[in-house]
């Protein structure tokens, strides 16, 4: 642990505007504030589609001559329609716009109808007839993977992956009905040898759905050889890459514009309704075509992986961490969506926190008959950390270790490598062990019967991979300044931020910076809004061109001015001498530029340096971390757990705007907290139980602990600019297994599956005292 | 999601694009007592809470009796040991209705806690009652106070609230027309205790009344609900001549044996269901058996 | 039985609706199975009003009644018939100055993605105007009717604590003018 360099500290001063409201605060509690739903155009026509009521089937026969011929219907799109196009998917391209040959899921779109209003829509899907065969169906990930399943996708669908640096590679189509695997090894295997003590553990992870309020929606406008949308994406320039492909256009023939997102976490990536109304306005003579799902068919349409995971570790007498071993099943559903990407990930950051010699895992997205899983908030770190602290605290139980104790003595220091070729650690783990565990009186607490504390931590690499982001910005003559760029707004505050940091670099009051509304001609190119990068990456391209901005102003100002170029500063659009005398800008911008006026315009770039020794390609940007620590309380008798106090905490690097900062991580939380306790989609044999607002239970503020608080910390070591990290995802991580400790803690309960409900601790309960020995089971 | 009418899928119906229908807002009972003999097929609209979502499974009305503007539906009274509570009483104004407070607080403070302070403002008992969902709690409430529910306009009086789970009843709505539910009836005469139990919700919930046998002991009634499966009614007769003598655990552990096993579901095995009611039940009844006041 | 609904007219299966909207009268003639949300988002212009369960469970489309606070999406419009309707757009004062929900809401960061604002403000209306200094308890059970998957809910909670404090400053500086 010798020769790290440890990264930058901050700039000392508070951004502008830290501590203020969010910029779009005002129009939200207005109701000003404009989503995809509120798009409406002249002449616009209202698309409704069929889902397939069967898991599996082969489709026979389609006819939609009747839907067709219905009054005040301008298209209907089967399979036939789309012949031609091609199928989309992050790496795998396998999900058609509508079903062809056969369908997967119930819920598998069929056939889509475009009509003047929604009722004739339905009117004209109730007339479709379709011939289905049944086909046996297969929902389990162990059950799709053995040699007798159905395959679901006989032939094998295009797919392209990234090539990995050391020690990482992945494939598709490895095993019978996987589409997608992924693998990453370090050190000896010889390693293994070495250890006092081996432990394996099987740990399963449940599914949740996004519940974003704002549904997928999107409004279409196109021909043949035009498109443009409105519509709610993470990520508008992919979509628009994505839609080329699958309509066979050039990138600018296709327009896509995104408005304020009404929440995504994930969900949001990739083609959802943009395909079916984009197809539908084609058949419709490029009439807009408005689709818009109900929150009934966002539950059909994607999801979180549920995942098995396999997790062997070795270790010394002592406790010290050798070797790690995993195998992970994530249930990708139908489609593959975002599976690979979530493999990667889930496979990559099985090491957790910890220090190990040796390091071998495997994770495989294999499909199955249910709705498909994509990017969820934690992308994969969700399911890999709650097996990889589960385990440390079934070790540390085994080998009479305390808990935090175990995770001291094992965690990385600020600067260590996680893997070779990888960004060292950049947050001090340690130090935010000691805070959560002290802000909930972990160590010097009184012993209560049926009381628990547990502590986690969770971390993944952000700030995506390999991502490049532009930005642009212009300042009119009269120093209103215009922000262009690709984050899109979904709530985690990020155009409030960018903004505080060109206001920072201007010298201006933030609410003078307007950020522009996002379409893909004329906002520079962005990657996406995910991976939590919107300030470590996006704030670098917005900083530099803010920067860039400055200095023509300056360079402007001190010819015109004859002033010496180094001795002047620009503030609040005027032009402040050695001596502190003022220079308004505008006069001085028309005289040079004439009665027109002008406005300063700049670029800005940014992108991560590559390396073939990372093993995904790139370094990641930043660590996100989250700590987590929870008190319980446990009714030995019902198994019910009432969660006393929640502290969780992430790590900020420098607070760009405080209250931002704060929601992203309670937020975050709060997902955590129902995957921990209730929420989950429900299958019985396939069957989805609960796809419905009322009966799929998301969090209330009555589940919140009374003492419930988050903690922005400010180590610093942030690689975006002023010291910055991203936020978002790492509050989700540690709360999981915060949560199952504190169970074990006070009822001797090891949990190993998601959601930890009333009758899995009662019977937790039950096996702790038979492992105990009889009586004291909770004593 | 509904059905597609020829079965080739499923459609998400949503109720805004419902296509109009006959609406008639008759502001008597025996105005729209007329009106259902005169439209047998017409629905019924409450809080309509749960209409939308009937509708978004595909019931497309073609007339609607909104009984939201009838105020004898919103009468409550209780004379001679019985508790009158009218099928159009909110959940906010039953929980808070000074009859029902002053006779059966327990019942009062149950309806109070159930659904949200925005539901509660909404949602009625006639509408809980008669949406036929598995998950709602006045039928698991009521059914152990041995409510009975009063109809008018159609081919029945009154039935007792158990029957809207009984095979071939309510339920499966093949009773024919069951007119409109003008009240519910609770006798409070023999009650001696109520109470009810909603911390493990949705897992289990269980109501629990001990009523004193017109001759000689008491009868235990519990109703275990739960989140996919009917309810279950529990019930014993104990010799016993207080409350006071009942022991809580024991029987709590008859009842719940009761319980047969497709109460198992996935939310709750029935192992676990078993153990779990009778731990509820148990709990009841040791808060009975210290209080021995009616609720 | 015709006596009784002379504004619903069989024939044509529409139904006018006479009901006061943010302090002013409106009128129309909607389809009889027109909701609350039909009608003020799209014969009233309300789009602050927020739709995405349709079901009454999140709330996010939440307005007042009579001052009750009502799931738009599951309301008939018939059913508002004479009543008072309020909205998000109807807290501000006509000169754009935020009410203290509003100002509450902004100041503690009780909103993310905001489609959940709209109903937020309206719930927090309704609550301060049964009870000016609701505690703690009684926020939570009232903030428990409507969901927001952004924020985690403690913002909320604090930000219509905040309201009742802001409300009450105001009340008192109107009494000592
Ligand atoms: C978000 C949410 C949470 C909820 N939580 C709970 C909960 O925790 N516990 C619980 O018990 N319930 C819960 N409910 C249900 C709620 O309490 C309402 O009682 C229910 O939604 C129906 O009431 P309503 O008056 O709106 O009925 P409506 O929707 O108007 O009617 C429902 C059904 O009853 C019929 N009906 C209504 N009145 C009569 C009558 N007088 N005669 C004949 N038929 C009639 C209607 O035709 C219809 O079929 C919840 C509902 C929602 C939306
Ligand atoms: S949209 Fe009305 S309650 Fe959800
Ligand atoms: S702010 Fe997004 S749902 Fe509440």
């Amino acid at each position: 642990m010798t020769g790290f360099v440890n990264p930058r500290t901050p700039d000392d001063e508070p951004i502008v505007g830290r501590d203020r409201p969010r910029l779009d605060s005002t129009m939200k509690v207005t109701g000003r504030a404009v989503y995809t739903v509120d798009i409406e155009k002249p002449g616009m026509l209202h698309a409704k589609v069929l889902r397939s009521p069967y898991a599996h089937a082969r489709i026979l026969s389609i006819d939609a001559s009747a839907a067709r011929s219905l009054a005040g219907v301008t298209a209907v799109v089967t399979r036939e329609e789309i012949i031609g196009l091609h199928s989309y998917g992050t790496y795998v391209k396998d999900q058609p716009i509508v079903a062809t040959e056969s369908v997967r899921y119930v819920g598998d779109v069929v056939a889509a109808v475009a009509a003047v209003d929604e009722r004739t829509a339905f009117a004209a899907l109730d007339l479709i007839r379709v011939e289905y065969e049944q086909l046996p169906a297969v929902f389990d990930v162990r059950a799709a993977m053995e040699p007798s399943a159905p395959a679901i996708f006989p032939d094998q669908p295009f797919a392209a992956y990234p090539e990995y640096g050391d020690g990482a590679s992945g494939a598709a189509h490895t095993a019978h009905n996987v589409s997608y695997e992924f693998r990453y090894e370090t050190g000896e295997e010889s390693v293994w040898a070495d250890c006092d003590y081996i432990f394996e553990d099987t740990f399963t992870f449940s599914r949740m759905n996004h519940m974003h309020l704002e549904p997928f929606a999107t409004v279409a406008e196109a021909t043949a050889n035009e498109i443009e949308v409105w519509t709610s994406t993470q990520s508008p320039f992919p979509m628009r890459k994505e839609l080329a492909r699958v309509f066979g256009l050039p990138e600018n023939d296709i327009r896509v514009n995104v408005p304020l997102l009404g929440g995504g976490f994930g969900a949001k990536n990739g083609p959802k309704t943009e395909a079916i109304a984009i197809r539908l306005s084609q058949l419709s003579a490029g009439r807009p075509v408005r689709y818009c799902m109900s929150t009934e068919e966002v539950f059909l349409t994607l999801s979180q992986h549920d995942a098995i995971l396999t997790v062997k570790s070795g270790l010394k007498a002592d406790g010290e961490f050798m070797a790690r071993q995993s195998r992970v099943l994530l249930n990708g559903g139908a489609y593959a969506d975002a599976s690979p990407l979530v493999a990667e990930k889930a496979g990559y950051r099985m090491p957790g926190a910890y220090r190990w010699k040796r390091i071998d895992s495997v994770c495989q997205a294999v499909i199955t008959n249910s709705v498909p899983a994509g990017a969820y908030r934690g992308f994969g770190a969700t399911q890999a950390t709650w097996a990889s602290e589960r385990q440390v605290d079934l070790i540390a139980e085994r080998l009479g270790f305390d808990p935090l104790e175990l995770r001291l003595k094992n965690t990385k220091e600020l600067g260590e490598e996680f893997v070779p070729g990888e960004t060292p650690i950049d947050s001090d783990l340690k130090h935010g062990l000691i805070l959560v565990a002290d802000a909930i009186g972990y160590r010097d607490r009184t012993r209560l019967s049926n009381r628990g504390m547990g502590v986690a931590i969770g971390i993944k690499d952000g700030g995506g991979v390999n991502k490049p982001a532009q930005a642009r910005v212009k300042v009119t003559t009269n120093g209103d300044v215009f922000l262009n760029c690709a984050l899109v707004e979904m709530g985690q505050g990020g155009h409030s931020a960018l903004c505080q940091i060109v206001a920072e670099t201007l010298g201006c009051d933030p609410k003078r910076v307007r950020y522009a509304a996002i379409d893909t001609d004329n906002t520079p190119f962005d990657q996406g809004t995910n991976a939590s990068s919107g300030i470590a990456v996006m704030g670098h391209a917005v900083r530099q061109a803010a920067e860039r901005v400055k200095c023509s102003v300056l360079d402007t100002a001190a010819e015109h001015l004859m002033l010496d170029r180094q001795s002047i500063r620009l503030d609040d659009w005027t032009i402040v001498d050695a001596e502190g005398t003022t220079y308004e800008l505008p006069p001085l911008i028309m005289e040079r530029f004439g009665g027109t006026g002008f406005e300063f315009t700049a670029d800005g770039y940014y992108k991560a340096r590559s390396a073939s020794s990372a093993p995904l390609e790139a370094p990641c940007i930043f660590w996100e971390i989250g700590w987590a620590a929870a008190e319980v309380e446990v009714d030995p008798e019902t198994g019910r757990v009432e969660l006393l106090q929640l502290v969780v905490s992430g790590d900020a690097g420098k607070v760009v705007n405080k209250l931002g900062c704060r929601g992203q991580d309670e937020g975050a939380a709060v997902f955590g907290l129902a995957q921990a306790l209730f929420e989950e989609l429900r299958y019985d044999d396939g069957e989805l139980l609960n796809g419905e607002a009322l009966l799929y239970r998301v969090p209330l503020a009555e589940d919140i602990p009374r003492r419930f608080s988050s903690i922005t910390q400010e180590q610093g070591h942030g690689a975006g600019p002023f010291g910055t990290k991203g936020m978002g995802e790492g509050g989700m991580l540690p709360i999981a297994p915060a949560i199952a400790q504190a169970i074990a803690d006070a009822t001797g309960a090891q949990l190993t599956s998601l959601p930890m409900t009333p009758e899995r601790v009662y019977n937790g309960i039950r096996a702790a005292r038979v492992r105990h020995g009889g009586a004291d089971g909770n004593a | 999601m509904r059905g597609q009418k020829l079965g080739a899928g499923l459609i998400a119906q949503s109720q805004s694009a419902l296509p109009p229908f006959i609406l008639h807002r008759p502001t008597s009972l025996g105005e729209a007592v007329a009106l259902t003999r005169q439209h047998p097929e017409a629905v019924i609209a409450a809080g309509c809470s749960d209409l939308v979502a009937q509708f978004r499974e595909g019931l497309e009305p073609e007339v609607l009796v909104s009984v939201q503007r009838i105020t004898e539906l919103r009468a409550i009274s209780n004379n001679s040991g019985v508790l009158s509570i009218g099928s159009g009483v909110s959940h906010a104004e039953g929980s808070r209705s000074p009859e029902i407070v002053s006779t059966v607080p327990a019942l009062a403070a149950a309806w109070g806690s159930i659904a949200t302070v925005r539901i509660r403002y909404r949602g009625t008992l006639g509408g809980n009652l008669l949406s036929r969902r598995y998950r709602y709690e006045m039928p698991v409430i009521l059914s152990a106070l041995g409510g009975q529910m009063q109809f008018h306009g159609g081919d029945i009086t009154a039935l007792p609230v158990s029957s809207l789970w009984e095979r071939d009843s309510l339920w499966d709505r093949s009773l024919g027309n069951v007119g409109i539910l003008t009240a519910v009836t609770v006798d409070t005469a023999s009650l001696l205790w109520f109470g009810y139990e909603r911390s493990m919700r949705p897992v289990s919930t269980v109501s629990l009344a001990v009523r004193k046998n017109p001759v000689a002991g008491l009868t235990v009634s519990a109703v275990c609900g739960s989140e996919y499966r009917q309810p279950f009614v529990l019930s014993h007769a104990a010799e016993a001549t207080d409350i006071t003598e009942l022991d809580p655990v024991s029987v709590g552990q008859v009842l719940a044996a009761q319980l047969p096993d497709e109460a198992g579901d996935y939310a709750g095995s029935i192992d676990y269901r078993r153990h779990l009611v009778g731990v509820l039940c148990g709990r009841l009844l040791a808060e009975a058996t210290g209080n021995q006041r009616k609720g | 039985m015709s006596l009784e609904s002379p504004e619903s007219n069989e024939e044509t299966l529409t139904h006018n609706v006479e009901f006061e909207l943010n302090g002013s009268p409106e009128r129309h003639c909607v389809p009889t199975s027109a909701t609350v949300l039909d009608l003020l988002r799209n014969s009233c212009g309300k789009q602050g009003v927020r739709a995405s369960c349709e079901r009454s469970v999140c709330g996010a489309c939440t307005v007042l009644v009579d001052d009750l606070p009502v799931a738009a999406c599951s309301t008939f419009a018939f059913d508002v018939d004479g009543a008072r309707v309020e909205t998000v757009e109807g807290l501000a004062a006509q000169d754009g100055t935020l009410s203290a929900q509003q100002q509450a809401f902004r100041e503690c960061g009780g909103f993310q993605c905001g489609f959940c604002t709209s109903g937020m403000l309206m719930l927090t209306t309704a609550l301060l105007r049964q009870n000016p200094q609701p505690e703690r308890e009684q926020i939570r059970e009232w903030v428990s009717s409507n969901t927001c998957r952004c924020t985690g809910y403690e913002m909320i909670l604090e930000s219509v604590e905040r309201a009742a404090e802001l409300a009450g400053a105001k009340q008192q500086d109107q009494v000592s003018e």
